[in-house]
């Protein structure tokens, strides 16, 4: 529809009434005294036949000139289509929080089903006019549009979109933080369409700058919080000391904190320790540390716990019966108290140390992840006892190494005549090829006094080369490998291959083609290279990447926040991980997972022997979300665009055209008529 | 009069010039005109043989000795020819346009003048109305003839005119005495064309002069019009009109103007009459020496 931007203007159409005045007043005809009009009379026979057309143009003409007046009275006042797009003045923009922190329940209603029903109620009376217009955002950490732009016709649909957000058994709330920012570009969208639109914020965090945005706050006074904001644990003299960081919101409390500890000690232990009389001023951050290694007050253990499954961390509220408004940060479980076994065999014709010291360094290094042991098996050559031979199964990480006595004579080949099928096998300086390695040996090279530098595979990627230099291990003498299907080459020596890969669901092998004895001098690499082996091969389940100094950093995992991206690796083909948010099946590796709903997530996964290994982590909801009465200064990523009137489509260019042709036919018309 | 072309060096010019007859004369007074008939000039004409009560004294006795015949020698007879101008007195000639009246006022002057300067007579009716008026009775001579023009001046255009009524009922025509000039626009409802049949019935030669003003040959005026006709005497006479003068309305005009033309020419020319248009914007001068001489009646 088209509106007037000066409707004044339209008094231009007086100019009509003047016209058809002008007609009727019009001086009729301008008398002129001739000699005779005979020839006049005479001439009239011959225009007589046009006089009907003459009349049709003088009314042309006069529909011309009120055509005229009609445009410039239109141009005056200045007529415009407002864009289809454009509803101004009745539309709202609603956005609901949909943070962890609008569970918080109060009166036996959370915070966002308060939200949702004062924003049913406005959708409901705004869609009840003609020209109301609502859209609906859901401030989640992934922010979208419930509604868009929806009008008077729509307001079934907008409110059966309301409800389904507080119907069903679970609330459409994310236990996540809200991306509020995203929600305002949302937001900041259609007020681009409509700059007038009112922008409503449903939640219960206050603004000191509301930049423009009506923040409605559906909190609650009486609502409160007794949190655990979060936890940590360490050894300390080798026992255990967890740290708990406790807040109280909304009010003062006298909080305790419990600390129940299921298997501790490698054993059916549990340990329930307490920290009471927690003195939580309101706001403020209080840790509490629960040492199991001392017997002091107030938590007095009298078991100190060097080891445990789990570890459930819980406050009790002294100075109220009530429970307070969020539940979600009431506890927190921690795991990896227990590092997992893994046993590795080295088996070789002569010890090597350089391998045997890398084992034991690695044991060392990862002795809180993995309790790591080590049988090293030495082959003379002269026992046929089978229990000195190395064995093919029972293992996590088989090593198998030939090598030369003093007098550069290849010593008995220890390599298995079947390739194990429970474990990991390394492979080092192969005399010969076990059935299932699928490799074909050739010939040993030696550079005698010359030493062949290592070099990585082009376009080599694998985190086995990570903090590894090839080139710092020189390698005198290697076996040559004339057939590899099924691996992958890691580094080359001489052309050759030097490390070879196989990681398969079933089957993973990694093949040396050299012995570290002759290859001398050596460095940090060549541990550093056993050691991203292992960790190649045995990965953490769970991991946490982060960015640390600018650099990545991947370690052990075992307690989350909502919305963080958990890394999952398994040594079997497949891992299933059950939880809260269901369950699911993990088959390539590395994966990532962003848990959304907090408790208790369970790995699982079938090794390669057959075993089943689990893993557990713990998620909670972002400490930020348990203050209830948070303060922000502002509210980012929104700003109302200058309300411009070029969205309307205006008529100006048209009826100036329009009047132009109207002028043009008139003056045709009058020449026309003169003629 | 203002604007009047009556003047001496107007009728000097035409002192050169005379008026041509075509037909016979019929009358008892000399004049210049040739005529069939014998008479007594000194100009030969023919021979007849003699007949009994014949005068002796007119025999050629030169062709008896020849002949032994008797023949008389006869001579050309010269009569006087009587000028008749009608001069239409109308309101249309000279109402509105004075110039126009003057005009047709020294066209008959002019013609007046060739009559007495050929010793022919001459005579002005005045028509008004339904009738003709001689205020000057029939002058001979050019004492007569200035007199008359003096007058002839101070004539005023008002009224109508019937030219076929005050033609045929003038007293004074004449039969085979003359020329006959008419002088008028010819705007007329009323059939002026009998009048020109009578008189050739009266064996009188005619001579129509239409006088126009550039306005009514070539109108340049448009818009709303209310057109009065110059002899109506109430503004809402018939003859009146409002018109949208348009340029097809001209072009109308300037049709209906040709037709009335070629109309008036056509008759002329199946009655032997001759006809000229007057232009008042041309010089006058022009317009007699060049009409007049080219339709013969000025010689």
């Amino acid at each position: 529809m088209m509106e007037l931007l000066l409707p004044l203007g339209l008094l231009g159409l007086l100019g009509i009434v003047i016209l058809i005045i002008i007609y009727i007043l019009k001086p009729n005809y301008q008398q002129k005294v001739v000699s005779s009009t005979y020839v006049w009379r005479l001439s009239l026979r011959y225009r007589r036949k046009r006089i009907p057309i003459n009349r049709l143009l003088s009314l042309l003409i006069l529909l011309c000139q009120i055509l005229v007046i009609t445009a410039c009275a239109l141009i005056l006042a200045h007529p415009v289509i407002p864009s289809e797009e454009i509803n101004r003045g009745n539309e709202r923009i609603v956005v609901i929080d949909a943070s962890a922190n609008m569970l918080a329940a109060s009166d036996g209603t959370t915070r966002f089903e308060r939200a949702v029903e004062q924003a049913r109620e406005l959708a409901s009376t705004i869609l009840m006019e003609p020209d109301g217009v609502v859209t609906v955002i859901l401030a989640s950490d992934e922010p979208d549009f419930l509604v868009r732009r929806a009008g008077n016709d729509q307001r079934t649909d907008v409110l059966e979109q309301l409800d389904s957000l507080v119907s069903g058994t679970e609330l459409q709330c994310t236990y996540a933080q809200a991306d509020v920012t995203g929600a305002m570009g949302l937001a900041e969208d259609i007020l681009e369409i409509n700059p007038e639109a009112e922008v409503l914020f449903y939640t219960g965090t206050s603004y000191i700058d509301q930049s423009g945005v009506t923040v409605v706050d559906v909190s609650q006074e009486e609502e409160w919080n007794a949190a655990i904001l979060d936890a940590d644990v360490e050894l300390v003299d080798n026992f255990y000391t967890f740290t708990v960081q406790v807040a109280s919101y909304g009010r003062n409390s006298s909080i305790s904190v419990h600390c129940d500890i299921y298997g501790a000690n490698a054993g059916n232990i549990d340990v329930s320790l307490v920290y009471p009389n927690v003195q939580c001023a309101m706001g403020e951050t209080v840790t509490v540390e629960i040492a199991t290694g001392i017997n002091a007050d107030p938590v007095n253990c009298d078991t100190p716990v060097y080891a445990y499954d789990r570890t459930r961390i819980y406050v009790e509220v002294l100075d109220s019966a009530d429970d307070d408004s969020f539940s979600y940060d009431d506890s927190i479980t921690l795991y990896g108290g227990r590092p997992t076994a893994i046993n590795i065999q080295y088996a070789s014709a002569a010890r090597n140390p350089f391998v045997s010291l890398a084992l034991s360094s690695l044991r060392n290094t990862m002795s809180l992840r993995w309790n790591i042991n080590i049988d090293e098996v030495e082959v003379d050559g002269n026992s046929t006892d089978p229990e000195d031979m190395p064995k093919t199964e029972g293992y996590d990480l088989y090593i198998y190494e030939d090598g030369f006595d003093q007098n550069g004579n290849a010593k008995t080949s220890v390599m298995p005549q079947t390739m194990p099928t429970d474990g990991i096998v390394i492979l080092i300086n192969p005399f010969s090829s076990p059935v299932g390695a699928d490799l074909v040996l050739d010939r040993i090279v030696s550079g005698g006094d010359v030493s062949f530098p290592l070099s990585a595979a082009e376009g080599q990627t694998s985190s086995i080369l990570s903090g590894l230099t090839p080139e710092n291990i020189p390698v005198r003498q290697y076996v040559r490998i004339s057939l590899y299907d099924g691996y992958e080459p890691v580094m080359y020596v001489n052309g050759d291959p030097a490390l070879l890969v196989k990681d398969d669901p079933y089957q993973k092998v990694a093949v040396l083609s050299f012995s570290v004895n002759y290859s001398l001098p050596i460095g940090a690499d060549y541990p550093m290279m056993l050691y991203n082996l292992f960790t190649y091969f045995l990965p953490s389940t769970v991991t946490k990447e982060y960015v640390e100094d600018g650099v990545t950093v991947n370690e052990v995992g075992f307690l989350f926040e909502v919305g963080e991206t958990v890394t999952l690796n398994a040594r079997g083909p497949e891992l299933s991980l059950s939880g809260p948010d269901g369950d699911a099946l993990y088959e390539e590796f590395p994966s990532t997972m962003v848990a959304t709903t907090p408790g208790i997530y369970t790995a699982s996964q079938t090794l390669l022997s057959g075993a089943q290994m689990t893993d557990s982590f713990y998620v909670k909801v972002a400490a930020s979300e348990s203050d209830l009465t948070r303060e922000e200064a502002s509210i980012d990523g929104i700003s109302f665009p200058e309300i411009e009137q070029d969205n309307d489509f205006d008529l100006l260019l048209y009826l100036a055209i329009a009047l132009a042709a109207l002028l043009f036919i008139e003056w045709l018309l009058q020449i026309k008529e003169n003629f | 009069m203002k604007g009047s072309y009556l003047n001496d060096a107007f009728f000097s010019r035409l002192e050169t010039l005379a008026l041509n007859l075509r037909t016979d004369l019929a009358g008892f007074f000399g004049g210049k005109h040739l005529v069939k008939t014998y008479g007594q000039t000194v100009e030969f004409a023919d021979y007849r043989e003699y007949m009994l009560g014949d005068d002796i004294r007119r025999i050629d006795w030169n062709l008896y000795s020849r002949f032994e015949k008797y023949f008389l020698k006869l001579f050309t007879d010269e009569r006087q020819m009587h000028v008749r101008i009608f001069l239409d007195c109308s309101a249309s000639m000279g109402r509105t346009s004075p110039q126009k009246g003057n005009y047709a006022i020294a066209v008959a002057a002019a013609i007046g003048f060739l009559a007495v300067h050929n010793m022919d007579k001459v005579s002005f009716q005045l028509i008004k109305g339904d009738r003709a008026e001689n205020p000057f009775g029939t002058i001979i001579g050019k004492n007569g003839f200035f007199r008359a023009i003096g007058e002839l001046e101070n004539v005023t255009f008002e009224g109508e005119a019937d030219l076929s009524a005050a033609i045929t009922s003038c007293p004074d025509q004449g039969s085979n005495d003359g020329l006959t000039v008419i002088i008028s626009d010819f705007f007329s409802e009323h059939d002026w064309k009998k009048a020109v049949d009578y008189l050739c019935y009266k064996k009188r030669q005619v001579m129509l002069i239409q006088v126009l003003t550039p306005d009514e040959a070539d109108p340049e005026y448009n818009g709303r019009i209310h057109l009065v006709d110059a002899e109506s005497e109430i503004v809402d006479d018939a003859r009146n009109l409002r018109l949208r003068v348009t340029r097809g309305m001209l072009d109308a005009y300037n049709e209906a103007l040709k037709d009335m033309m070629g109309d008036i020419k056509s008759f002329s020319a199946s009655r032997g009459v001759d006809y000229i248009t007057l232009h008042t914007d041309k010089p006058i001068e022009r317009m007699l020496f060049g009409e007049l001489l080219k339709v013969g009646v000025m010689g």
